[in-house]
């Protein structure tokens, strides 16, 4: 039998999936007015603070390979992205107090940034280099940063109360672990 | 000591190993991985663009019946132009095609319209794309032009089962050979930057020297040339709005204004070729 505490990147990986479903519906409405959210920054962020490395990796590869099949560039770009930022993020959290709310808005909010810098270099190395507009850019990356401000500590609950509801709790093993 | 320092390095030595099996992943596999992720989601998006529908459904039954009995004179007067303009259409085709048998012309390209309501609308600043609820079991295709009521839309890039992803007009990667309404001297149209918060621009190039915009109200009109065999030609693309000197010093470039309806259409067509031995 599958043991959900042990495929709790399953039950990650899908509060990741609904949180982009929604964010696109957002996104439809925004087009009118050529604005773009993303909020892949969130996803990693928890898949990297709140779980531990392979745990986090692999809720992470599905939503980037999702992402990854709907965008023009090379098929991988957004895994390479996603890995390098989930990676960076573990490498240094054991330096910090995890589960501490603004430290995981701080870091929702930097992983974006460098997904919208991650993106802008991917671009402008393939063959539509001249069609990046930075001022467009910065726009989309400051919605960006603002509805993740918004929703980044309710989302943060949801997926803990989401793991907590198949009996896995974060807080509890957090604390046995130190 | 070594263990705990290889524990250390472990995010990174994974990320270094994901990178290089990437890189040599052969393409099937992720040609393979890139339609199975997609076909996977895409019945979630196509669900919600039938939800959006029922919305749309919804406030249309909140409105008043004398809203609807207005509404409905407006469209009974348009159909009765437009059952005139098919009348006058029909008439035209039959004078075109008498003299196509007269002068023994070839006979052009017939299209189909294939009809398809857009289910997301990607549109960042990195690039520009629709996805429609039309795929390869409505016969679309690969490059396959897409229109609306305002003009050119885009050509499709890819096409999966149910859905297609329609690459937009302003995109930087799109090239069209366009004419100027009443004029056959050919221009090249490209896509340009995005910006947030104004109409879709394009770009004209190799515009003749003698072409002025004098005008703002009654701006040059771009049309499609029918060159390339991709669009028929005769459809609306945009308005050249200004323009300046050409890099080569020979002709006029020109910024393009395009139809502001194109960031929030609903509905688009896609032209498929009638084939010869298709009734």
């Amino acid at each position: 039998m599958i043991s959900i505490a042990n495929n709790r990147w399953l039950v990650v990986s899908m509060g990741h999936f609904m949180a982009l479903f929604i964010i696109t519906q957002l996104n439809f409405y925004l087009a009118t007015v050529s604005i773009n959210v993303i909020i892949t920054g969130m996803l990693i962020s928890y898949s990297a603070l709140m779980l531990n490395y392979s745990q986090g990796l692999l809720s992470l590869i599905p939503i980037a390979f999702y992402l990854d099949s709907k965008s023009p560039l090379p098929f991988g770009s957004t895994l390479a992205i996603m890995v390098a930022l989930h990676s960076l993020v573990v490498g240094f959290r054991n330096r910090l107090r995890r589960e501490s709310i603004p430290l995981a808005f701080f870091v929702s909010q930097l992983i974006n940034i460098l997904i919208f810098l991650a993106y802008t270099l991917f671009v402008a190395g393939s063959s539509f280099s001249q069609g990046v507009n930075y001022f467009h850019t910065g726009l989309n990356m400051i919605a960006s940063l603002i509805v993740i401000a918004i929703v980044n500590q309710s989302f943060f609950v949801l997926q803990t109360e989401a793991l907590a509801f198949f009996g896995i709790r974060l807080a509890e093993e957090q604390r046995e672990a130190r | 000591m070594f263990r705990k320092q290889l524990i250390q390095f472990r995010p990174f030595i994974a990320l270094i190993s994901v990178v290089v099996f990437w890189l040599l992943a052969p393409v099937f596999i992720k040609s393979l991985l890139k339609t199975t992720f997609y076909e996977f989601q895409a019945p979630v998006s196509v669900t919600a663009s039938y939800i959006r529908e029922l919305q749309d459904f919804w406030a249309g039954r909140l409105q008043s019946k004398d809203e609807i009995y207005e509404a409905g004179k407006d469209l009974a007067r348009l159909n009765s132009v437009y059952e005139l303009k098919v009348v006058e259409n029909q008439s035209l085709a039959e004078e075109v095609a008498r003299l196509e048998e007269l002068l023994q012309l070839p006979s052009r390209p017939g299209y189909r319209y294939e009809i398809a309501r857009v289910v997301e609308r990607d549109f960042n600043s990195w690039w520009r794309q629709l996805i429609i609820r039309k795929g390869s079991i409505h016969n679309v295709r690969p490059g396959a032009p897409v229109v609306f009521t305002g003009g050119v839309v885009g050509r499709v890039q890819e096409v999966r089962k149910y859905t297609s992803v329609v690459n937009l007009i302003s995109n930087i990667d799109i090239r069209l050979a366009v004419v100027l309404e009443g004029d056959n001297r050919v221009i090249s149209y490209t896509g340009t930057q995005s910006s947030a918060f104004g109409k879709p621009r394009g770009i004209a190039e190799y515009v003749p020297t003698d072409i002025k915009v004098v005008d703002p109200n009654n701006l040059p009109r771009l049309l499609t040339s029918g060159l390339g065999g991709v669009f028929p030609p005769g459809l609306p693309v945009g308005y050249i709005k200004n323009l300046r000197q050409g890099a080569g010093g020979m002709f006029l470039d020109g910024d393009v204004e395009l139809d502001s309806r194109l960031t929030h259409l609903n509905e688009v067509a896609v032209l498929i070729p009638i084939l010869d031995s298709q009734p």
